[in-house]
């Protein structure tokens, strides 16, 4: 299967998921229920017959960590703030003059500056 | 029925590091040599918008494309071989330059020891060190035997380092310097000094200082902006194929390069290679290309396969030990992480090279 068909199922199962156990779709969930619900995907609790939940959980996860840390180029990382939180200066030229200094905070930028 | 094109003195299948080499050096004798590569022709410009970790680290930009050709896995001959889907360890590569544009350019000598390993381990072990069914093996060929050729890569490479203590004996030293040390590089210098170990700078293909090669191949220095491995150099600062012996074959005006060029087959009569069958991948046509030497340069994977659908030699059977291709493929894998955590002392960890560190053998 393609990732997004992958996701197409797992998004629609996990739609499925919070209403069998809660009654509701997986938005309208209290954050912990959302993250109850997240755990029995990951852990495989969740029992699907399409797809491996545990698999789409990984597929997710990783998707989300990419859009908070890849370049706002994509549409995530807004105003580069999943870059700030760490600390990473994204898309520099060069770091000759730092290479051989302490900590030094640098101010991100994205690859938009190279346009 | 294939188109049948003259003939040439030289084909070589796949044009990476090994393919560039032989390329630039047998068009610098007067040889006319063919360079077939599957993948796509690749520039330093092509990088302008490199750092982008998504497009490259993540999706494998530079990498062979996995949804149009794979290997398959197994751990012994009674499972079921399953196709590899997504990168995990290893990251064959594509293309002009092939996985030496994505590498990170760490280019360490091999020990003498390593080149006799059999016999060094039996004389100060024993035979009964090496179990039988361990098909550890003497390279035939000695560190002595090698080393004017290490030398000569280094320097078109440009290799940036400083001596191994306990390394092979050198005929000359790196081309140019070791790169700066970070802070971290230099807390693990001074440790491992006061523990009476042998610490050096890493040897470098990303280049200290600007330098030109022995073929007038010149090239910028590194500015540690960290994005090495699985990325290409954006100013060709890490030696690759394509900014150091493409460009020298090129210019001899003997090397026709021919990308999009998939070899399938090496053609042969009576015990002699006598060309080889391409595909063009833009148009699905066969052509022959005949040539006085084949040379397979595709990485084991690939040369193993051209081998074994050419017929030409005997398969390697695991459960009998006999026959040759494919046997005795190793991957590297470097084993072994530690992380330190200090207390008052804070890094620049985004800064740094693929070849940037410090270590000791012993």
């Amino acid at each position: 299967m393609k990732r997004r068909e992958v996701f197409k199922i797992g998004i629609r199962e996990l739609q499925n998921y919070s209403h069998q156990n809660f009654d509701k779709g997986f938005t309208e969930l209290e954050e912990d229920q959302q993250g109850a619900v997240l755990k029995d995907f990951a852990e495989d609790k969740a029992k699907l017959s399409t797809i491996s939940a545990s698999g789409f959980f990984n597929l997710l996860r990783s998707v989300t960590l990419e859009g908070l840390y890849s370049d706002p180029l994509y549409g995530g990382n807004v105003d580069m703030d999943g870059w700030r939180m760490r600390n990473y200066p994204g898309n520099q030229m060069s770091y000759k003059d730092i290479i051989e200094k302490d900590f030094q905070e640098i101010e991100p930028t994205s690859l938009q500056d190279h346009m | 029925m294939a188109k049948k094109l003259p003939k040439v003195d030289v084909v070589i299948a796949g044009v990476g590091w090994a393919g560039g080499i032989i390329a630039a050096e047998l068009t610098k004798k007067g040889l006319n040599v063919v360079g077939l590569e599957r993948g796509e022709e690749r520039n330093t410009e092509d990088y302008y918008m490199v750092h982008d970790e998504l497009r490259y680290a993540i999706r494998g930009e530079l990498f062979q494309d996995l949804s149009k050709e794979t290997l398959t896995f197994r751990s012994n001959q009674k499972m079921r071989a399953l196709p590899m889907r997504q990168y995990g360890s290893f990251l064959m590569g594509s293309g002009l330059g092939g996985a030496g544009v994505h590498w990170n350019g760490q280019l360490f000598r091999f020990l003498p020891y390593d080149f006799e390993i059999r016999s060094k381990t039996i004389e100060r072990y024993g035979e009964n060190k090496i179990p039988a069914d361990m098909s550890i093996q003497d390279w035939g060929i000695t560190y002595d035997e090698l080393e004017p050729y290490f030398d000569k890569f280094e320097k078109m490479a440009g290799i940036s380092g400083e001596e191994n203590p306990l390394g092979g004996k050198r005929s000359d030293k790196y081309p140019t310097g070791p790169m700066l040390h970070s802070p971290q590089m230099k807390l693990f210098k001074k440790a491992t000094e006061n523990m009476k170990l042998h610490p050096y700078t890493v040897p470098s293909a990303n280049l200290s200082e600007p330098y030109e090669n022995p073929d007038g191949i010149s090239r910028a220095a590194c500015e540690y902006c960290s994005f090495c491995e699985r990325f290409g150099c954006e100013y060709g600062a890490k030696a690759d194929p394509v900014v150091t012996v493409i460009p020298v074959a090129k210019k001899t005006g003997k090397f026709d390069l021919r990308t999009h060029s998939w070899v399938r087959r090496v053609l042969h009569k009576g015990g002699k290679a006598t060309g080889v069958l391409y595909t063009d991948v833009t148009t699905g046509e066969e052509i022959e290309q005949p040539a006085d030497v084949v040379v397979l340069t595709s990485y084991v994977f690939n040369n193993v396969k051209i081998l074994l659908n050419s017929n030409v030699s005997r398969p390697y059977d695991v459960s009998t030990g006999k026959g040759v291709v494919g046997k005795n493929y190793a991957y590297q894998v470097i084993k072994g992480a530690s992380t330190g955590y200090f207390k008052d002392q804070k890094f620049n960890n985004f800064v740094g090279a693929g070849a940037l560190g410090t270590r000791y053998d012993h």
